[in-house]
């Protein structure tokens, strides 16, 4: 979240995290753009009036780097000239200030389904039903109780369900910047999923590709534990 | 009636009708009284002429004075119609003879001088009105044989005539003037009515052209061609005010705007924080959190509500002067402490040169509202590990005071505009919201309401501000703005 007025980057970065979602903040146009060109970000909420750089000029730069994260423009610039000058320059969405945070939240929440080309916010990975909007899960039809950390890592691997998931994608998704990388935690957190998602009597779904990293769902190849 | 004459083209027909007429009939009434006195001479030349003609038929023997017998069967004195009248008499009064047309009445005898006529008026033995000429002469004196010779005897003719045909020709014409009178002032009024509608056309034009300026487009501009050069003016006069309320509008509309986003961002930061705290139930600590947060964020909005509270009041001329004797270095010291933790995170050297005792009589709570927003903008925009300079003189007016600092990111572009409200250097807010770019704008309207005089300049990668104080305020009038080459001679104490 590149937002140079505090009050508001913290409550939208807290409110961010305790929805799941591991947030970087910066509060100048030159932070924003560094953060953004050094780190693979599921979405970036970008304000347009920063000091140093402009927001519009960091996304100018961001697209002109080939850069596809998903960039919601969040702004008191509230004319459609404006509007159309954000999504001309490479925007993919565009809040007004002030806004409902749970509106943000919604609008968050399909940038990163576009980015994994899920439409649909309930992701099914055979009997596994993720629902993102009511951030629940469901196996069987039985609810599942997980923690942020444990969900915002599962919601990732059924985004990208049958795809090998690194742990260094897993870690930079679900833990910020700044936090200091452990390299069991990864391991630890996977084995607390899979122990409340795969009950007895329920077939194998979270595969561990030695050396590579993990998949959701899928049949088990060799070489899996 | 008192409707159409509160237009411009009511009063204008009615003045030029009223004219028409008075002049129509003053000419009239002259051309009238020129062919009665005309008239009247013809008339009288015609009846003393009747008179000399029947006193040449007068005659004198030696017993008695006589008429002709022809004089009596003269036709204008036997006809039945309005006949004229005679009569003669001697210079004692006895009647020598008269007309039949008199049958037995009489005509009043006037006596002139000898050869003399008199004419007058009178009124006809047949009641009708007339006019008589009455000559004095001494008659033909003829002897039995025919020899004529002049007479001994005086005696007085009068002849009378009726006036009837002339007074006929006179009320005949005094109505052709009178009908020629109103005909003319209706037809000049017509033709006024036309002159006065083609001759306004341009005005009506302007008219409807100022009803439509500003309607859809506040830089519309009223043309009218073929403007008379009365007009001409008037309407230059009038795109002049245009462009000047235009100008008005379109800062009124920009400071408004202004206004509103500069709300949104905080208004967003207090609603995303209360909705953010509303996910779920928290602890206590996390709601006084929140509430510390919202405090922060209600703070600083009230900041800038009271800036900007504070520059209505100064436009709107409301703000009044208490004036009081200030120790400028103790002010100085007091408005420093609130920002020297913040200069020294900054790692900011603070430098203070001011004269001790140092004293103006001022608004001290106006000039702390000064000190306040120049101390907080200096250590707010140095650059990071600089200095803040604040040079402090006694002047002959006052004081004058100098802030400075390096601010290397500055352009002169600016410098020009950072009096201007809402203007900030990069085009954002810092973090707690507190500066919104009014401070500066601010500083501006109090100095001018203290009579003085502030300007910025940027030399070499410093910026300074540069006030000059007057002792014992006196009003917004001493204010003077300066063009930014007015400013380098104010800042070259920076």
């Amino acid at each position: 979240m590149v937002e140079d007025y505090l009050p508001l980057r913290e409550a939208v970065s807290d409110g961010l995290r305790e929805a799941g979602f591991a947030v970087d903040v910066a509060s100048d146009g030159v932070t924003g753009l560094w953060h953004a060109e050094t780190s693979d970000y599921d979405a970036i909420i970008l304000d347009l009036m920063l000091p140093q750089l402009d927001g519009l000029a960091v996304l100018k730069r961001l697209r002109q780097g080939g850069s596809k994260t998903h960039v919601i423009i969040l702004t008191a610039k509230d004319q459609t000239e404006d509007r159309i000058r954000g999504l001309d320059a490479g925007a993919d969405d565009y809040l007004v200030k002030p806004f409902a945070f749970k509106e943000l939240l919604a609008r968050v929440r399909a940038l990163v389904r576009r980015r994994y080309g899920a439409k649909n916010p309930i992701i099914a990975v055979e009997d596994l039903a993720i629902d993102t909007t009511g951030r629940t899960v469901r196996r069987a039809g039985k609810l599942i109780e997980l923690s942020p950390k444990e969900y915002a890592m599962l919601e990732l691997l059924a985004l990208r369900a049958g795809e090998v998931v690194t742990r260094t994608d897993i870690w930079e998704h679900v833990y910020e910047l700044h936090s200091a990388a452990e390299s069991n935690v990864v391991d630890v957190l996977i084995g607390h999923i899979r122990r409340k998602i795969e009950q007895p009597g329920t077939s194998r779904l979270l595969h561990t590709r030695r050396g590579h990293g993990y998949v959701l769902g899928g049949t088990e190849s060799a070489g899996a534990s | 009636m008192s409707g159409s004459l509160k237009t411009l083209r009511g009063r204008l027909l009615a003045g030029t009708a009223l004219a028409t007429a008075l002049i129509l009939a003053g000419a009239g009434v002259l051309v009238y009284f020129f062919v009665r006195i005309s008239l009247v001479g013809e008339f009288d030349a015609a009846l003393e002429s009747a008179t000399r003609a029947l006193a040449a038929l007068t005659e004198q023997d030696e017993s008695k004075v006589s008429l002709e017998p022809d004089a009596f069967n003269l036709a204008e004195f036997t006809r039945r119609n309005a006949p004229d009248y005679f009569a003669v008499w001697n210079a004692d009064g006895s009647a020598v003879g008269e007309s039949k047309s008199l049958a037995g009445a009489a005509l009043p005898h006037a006596a002139p001088a000898l050869n003399q006529t008199i004419l007058e008026s009178l009124r006809l033995p047949d009641g009708a009105p007339g006019r008589q000429a009455s000559l004095t002469f001494v008659p033909i004196y003829e002897d039995a044989a025919g020899k004529t010779g002049p007479g001994t005897r005086i005696v007085t003719l009068t002849v009378a005539r009726h006036t009837a045909p002339l007074d006929a020709r006179l009320a005949g014409l005094a109505w052709l003037l009178a009908g020629v009178g109103i005909a003319a002032t209706g037809a000049a009024a017509g033709v006024m009515l036309w002159v006065v509608r083609r001759g306004l056309r341009p005005l009506e034009q302007l008219a409807a052209r100022i009803s439509a300026a500003g309607r859809k487009n506040l830089g519309e501009r009223v043309e009218i061609s073929d403007a008379p050069g009365e007009l001409t003016t008037v309407v230059a006069r009038l795109n002049e005010l245009l462009d000047r309320v235009e100008m008005t509008v379109i800062r009124e509309r920009r400071f408004t705007a202004d206004v509103a986003h500069e709300l949104r961002t905080p208004l967003a930061g207090l609603e995303a924080t209360i909705d953010v705290c509303a996910t779920r139930r928290r602890m206590p600590e996390e709601y006084e959190r929140t509430l510390a947060r919202c405090g922060r964020i209600v703070r600083g909005m009230h900041a800038m509500v009271e800036n900007l509270m504070a520059l209505a009041r100064a436009d709107a001329r409301q703000l009044t002067i208490s004036v009081l004797s200030v120790e400028l270095p103790a002010l100085l010291e007091d408005c420093w402490g609130a920002f020297e933790s913040a200069a020294k995170e900054r790692e900011l050297a603070a430098v203070f040169q001011v004269d001790s005792e140092t004293r103006i009589d001022t608004d001290a709570d106006k000039l702390r509202i000064v000190l306040n927003n120049l101390l907080d903008n200096a250590v707010t925009h140095a650059d990071p590990g600089g200095w803040i300079r604040i040079i402090g003189r006694r002047s002959d007016r006052g004081i004058g005071l100098h802030f400075s600092n390096p601010a290397r990111k500055l352009t002169l572009e600016q410098v020009q505009r950072c009096f201007d409200r809402f203007w900030r250097g990069d085009a954002a807010r810092t973090g707690n919201g507190a500066h919104c770019g009014l401070g500066l704008s601010l500083c501006r309207e109090m100095i001018e309401l203290l009579g003085g005089t502030i300007a910025a300049t940027l030399e070499d990668g410093v910026f300074c501000v540069s006030i000059d104080l007057p002792n014992q305020a006196c009003g917004s009038s001493g204010g003077q703005r300066r063009s930014l080459a007015e400013n380098a001679a104010v800042g070259a104490e920076c």
